[in-house]
C-alpha cells in the first residue's frame, strides 16, 4: 500500500504539472477561409490603448505643420465614430472626459451636433436657404487636448494649412494673425485666418500649464465672417467649472 | 521508500505547504500593484518556481533592490498538495462507512486542486464588439497579437494568415505555403509610441517606405511595456515583405493602425495593401482573433438607470444566435449573472460602447468550469456526511448502558 500509494500520487502529481505546463502552440501560422467581414465595430475608450503623449494632429484635415501634401489614390478609410469628422486618438477619449465642460452661451442658429467623445463641444451651421448648392457649412468646436500640442505657433500654422495659407508663420510674424484676448478670466490668443480658396477660420487658444483649450470656427468664408462677431460672444460667455 | 511516503504524508507537510502558499498569494497580490493582474498569473501561479524581487516603489529601494526571494509556484505547490493528499488518504484509508466523509472530502479537495491545473492549462480568454444592428462571428485576444495577411480576392470569402507576433522575432525570416512572399521583421516593439519627427529633433525616424508610413512625417521608438494596463500597448513593427518578382518594400504595422482610434491623418492610406501574382494582399497588425462557425448579432443595448440619477441599474444586451449550420436563429439576452453558453463558449455582458452604441461581451472558453463547483459540492457533501457519522456516533454512545452507568 505504502509503495504504491506514493507511485500513484507522484505519477498523478507528474501528470497534471507536465498538461499544465506543456501548454503550447501558441507559434503556430494560422490559415483560415472567412466570410467578409462587416463593418467594425466603434471603440469603447475604456478599453483601447492609450495615445502616446506627443501631439499628433487630432483635426479631421489637420496635417502636421510644415508636413508635405499627400497624393493618395486609395479611397479614403470609412469613418469609424459614427458620423463626426474626428476620430479619437487611444486615451484621448478618457482624458477629454475628466476635464469638466465649461458652462457658455452658444448662439441659437447653431446647431448642437451628437455628444462625441473626443469634444466638449461641436456644432454646426448649416448653409443658408439661399446658399448656392454644394455649399459648405460651417463648423465649431472645442477641443481640450493634453499637453501643449505643440505650442502656438505649430497650431497656428496648422490652422493656416487648413484654410489652404502658406504654414510658414515664424515667431517673429506670428502677431500678424494673433491677437490677446481672455477667455473665462484666463489669458488666451485669438487667431484670424481668411484663405486664398473660400475658406475661413477664427479660433482661440487658452494654454494651461498641462493642456489646450481650443474653440475653432471652421467653414466658408461668408458665413465665417459673418458669424464671427457671435462666435466673440460665445467665447466671452465660457465660464471655466472650479 | 517507507520514509518518503511517511514524509509526503505528513500533516506537517500539508500544513507547510498552505503557509506557503498563503505566502505566495501574499506576495503575488503586492506585485499585482507593479505587473498586473495578468502578468502576476504567469510569474506566480502558473509556473513551478517563482521569485520576488524588492519592489522599486517601496522605501530604501536603492538598498534592498537585490533582495530577491525564490518561491515554489503555484504548478509546484498544487502538485505537491495532490501528492500529499493522496498519500494521506493512502496511508490513513479504512473501507468503513464513518470514514465515507472524510473520503469525499479528501475527493472534493483533490478535484478542486484538479481544476485549477485544468484552467491554467485550457481557459482562453477574449472578448467580442457589437455595434448595435451589428454582427460578429469572431472573437478578440485581450493580449496576443497576430500579424495577418488577407487576401481579398475571392468575392466570397477572404484568405487570412496569421503569423502570432512571437514569430516577429528582428531579423527573422517567415514563410508559408499560403503566402506568396516571405516575410521578415525589421523592428517589433511590444508597446510602442508614434510622435511627429518635426517636433522631435534628433529622435529616430520610420524605417518603412510604404503604406502609411510613406512621404509621412512618422517616427516610432520602443515604449517601456505597461503591465498595468497591459490591453492598452500600442504593439507595433515594421516589416520587409519579399516576393519572388522583387522587394513589396517595408511596411509600418500597428494595432493603432487597425483598430478602430485611427489617427485621421493615416486613415486615408489605409488598408496597407500590395499586390503579387494578381493577388492583392492586405497587411495588418491586429489583436488575435479566433473565427466562430456561427454569428452573433446584438439587436438592442439596454442601458437602465436608476430614475433621477446616473446610478446603472442593467445592462442587458438582446442578441441573436445565427448558425448557419445548424438553422439556429434565435433569441438570446446576456446581462450580468446570465451569460450565453454556447459552443464550448461563455459569452458574459462585460462593457459597453460610447452613447450605449455597442456591446461588449467578455467570452471564457474554459471546458473545465464546472470541476470547482463539483469539488465545493463533494466537499460539502463529505462535511455534512461526516458530521452526521460523528453525531449519530455520539448519540449512540450517550444512549448506550455503560454511558448511563457512568453518570452522576
Amino acid at each position: 500500500m505504502t509503495t504504491r500509494g506514493l507511485i500513484i500520487s507522484l505519477a498523478a502529481s507528474a501528470a497534471l504539472l507536465l498538461a499544465a505546463c506543456s501548454r503550447g502552440g501558441d507559434g503556430d501560422i494560422r490559415v483560415e477561409h472567412t466570410p467578409k467581414e462587416d463593418a467594425p465595430p466603434p471603440a469603447n475608450m475604456a478599453d483601447q490603448p492609450a495615445v502616446t503623449p506627443l501631439p499628433i494632429p487630432a483635426s479631421a484635415d489637420s496635417l502636421p505643420p510644415g508636413h508635405p501634401p499627400i497624393a493618395s489614390t486609395t479611397p479614403a478609410a470609412p469613418s469609424m465614430s459614427g458620423g463626426s469628422s474626428m476620430t479619437a486618438l487611444p486615451g484621448m477619449t478618457e482624458f477629454v472626459a475628466a476635464n469638466p465642460t465649461p458652462k457658455w452661451s452658444p448662439p441659437a442658429d447653431w446647431v448642437a451636433d451628437p455628444p462625441n467623445p473626443v469634444r466638449k463641444g461641436s456644432w454646426t451651421i448649416p448653409p443658408a436657404s439661399n446658399a448656392p448648392a454644394g455649399a459648405q457649412p460651417a463648423e465649431i468646436s472645442v477641443n481640450v487636448f493634453q499637453g501643449q500640442l505643440g505650442g502656438l505657433l505649430a497650431n497656428v500654422n496648422r490652422w493656416r494649412g487648413q484654410v489652404g495659407l502658406d504654414p510658414t508663420l515664424t515667431d517673429a510674424t506670428l502677431a500678424t494673425c494673433v491677437a490677446s484676448l481672455t477667455i473665462g478670466g484666463l489669458p488666451a490668443q485669438l487667431i484670424t485666418l481668411d484663405g486664398p480658396d473660400g475658406r475661413s477660420l477664427e479660433g482661440a487658444f487658452v494654454f494651461l500649464p498641462d493642456r489646450v483649450w481650443s474653440f475653432r470656427l471652421t467653414g466658408p468664408t461668408p458665413v465665417v465672417t459673418a458669424q464671427r462677431p457671435a462666435f466673440r460672444a460665445f467665447l466671452d460667455s465660457v465660464q471655466w467649472p472650479n | 521508500m517507507r520514509l518518503l511516503f511517511q514524509f509526503f504524508s505528513s500533516l506537517r507537510l500539508t500544513v507547510t505547504l498552505l503557509a506557503l502558499s498563503m505566502v505566495l498569494i501574499l506576495l503575488a497580490t503586492l506585485d499585482q500593484g507593479q505587473w498586473g493582474v495578468y502578468e502576476v498569473q504567469h510569474r506566480y501561479f502558473q509556473t513551478l518556481l517563482a521569485f520576488w524581487h524588492y519592489p522599486e516603489q517601496w522605501p530604501a529601494a536603492d538598498i534592498f533592490d537585490r533582495i530577491t526571494i525564490p518561491l515554489p509556484g503555484g504548478f509546484l505547490l498544487g502538485g505537491l498538495l495532490i501528492i500529499n493528499l493522496l498519500c494521506a488518504h493512502f496511508r490513513h484509508y479504512r473501507a468503513t462507512w464513518d470514514k465515507a466523509g472524510i473520503t469525499l472530502i479528501h475527493g472534493g479537495l483533490a478535484l478542486l486542486i484538479i481544476s485549477g491545473f485544468a484552467t491554467a492549462y485550457f481557459q482562453q480568454e477574449y472578448y467580442m464588439w457589437l455595434n448595435v444592428g451589428g454582427r460578429s462571428n469572431y472573437i478578440q485576444s485581450f493580449h496576443d497579437v497576430d500579424l495577418v495577411f488577407i487576401d481579398h480576392t475571392d468575392p466570397k470569402e477572404d484568405l487570412v494568415v496569421s503569423i502570432p507576433s512571437s514569430r516577429l522575432q528582428p531579423g527573422a525570416t517567415i514563410s508559408n505555403p499560403a503566402l506568396p512572399f516571405t516575410v521578415r521583421t525589421v523592428q517589433y516593439y511590444p508597446n510602442s509610441q508614434f510622435y511627429l519627427r518635426s517636433q522631435n529633433p534628433g529622435a529616430p525616424g520610420l524605417d518603412a517606405d510604404q503604406g502609411v508610413a510613406k512621404n509621412r512625417d512618422l517616427g516610432l521608438s520602443a515604449k517601456s511595456y505597461d503591465y498595468i494596463n497591459d490591453t492598452q500597448n500600442i504593439p507595433s513593427g515594421i516589416i520587409a515583405i519579399d516576393a519572388p518578382d522583387g522587394p513589396r518594400g517595408q511596411w509600418l504595422v500597428s494595432t493603432l493602425l487597425s483598430g478602430e482610434l485611427i489617427p485621421p491623418f493615416l486613415a486615408k492610406d489605409l488598408p496597407q495593401t500590395f499586390t503579387v501574382k494578381g493577388h492583392t494582399w492586405e497587411v495588418a497588425l491586429r489583436p488575435h482573433r479566433e473565427y466562430l462557425p456561427y454569428y452573433i448579432h446584438l439587436d438592442t443595448f439596454i442601458h437602465d438607470k436608476y430614475p433621477g440619477t446616473d446610478v446603472p441599474r442593467r445592462f442587458e444586451s438582446q442578441t441573436h444566435l445565427i448558425n448557419s449550420a445548424t438553422g439556429e436563429d434565435r433569441p438570446v439576452l446576456i446581462y450580468m449573472n446570465h451569460p450565453l453558453r454556447y459552443g464550448g463558449l461563455t459569452f458574459y455582458q462585460a462593457s459597453f460602447g460610447p452613447n450605449d452604441s455597442a456591446s461588449m461581451l467578455q467570452v471564457v472558453r474554459n471546458p473545465g468550469w464546472l470541476l470547482p463547483y463539483f469539488s465545493v459540492a463533494i466537499v460539502g457533501f463529505g462535511l455534512a456526511l461526516h458530521f452526521l457519522l460523528s453525531l449519530v456516533r455520539h448519540l449512540r454512545e450517550e444512549s448506550s448502558p455503560s454511558a448511563a452507568s457512568s453518570s452522576p
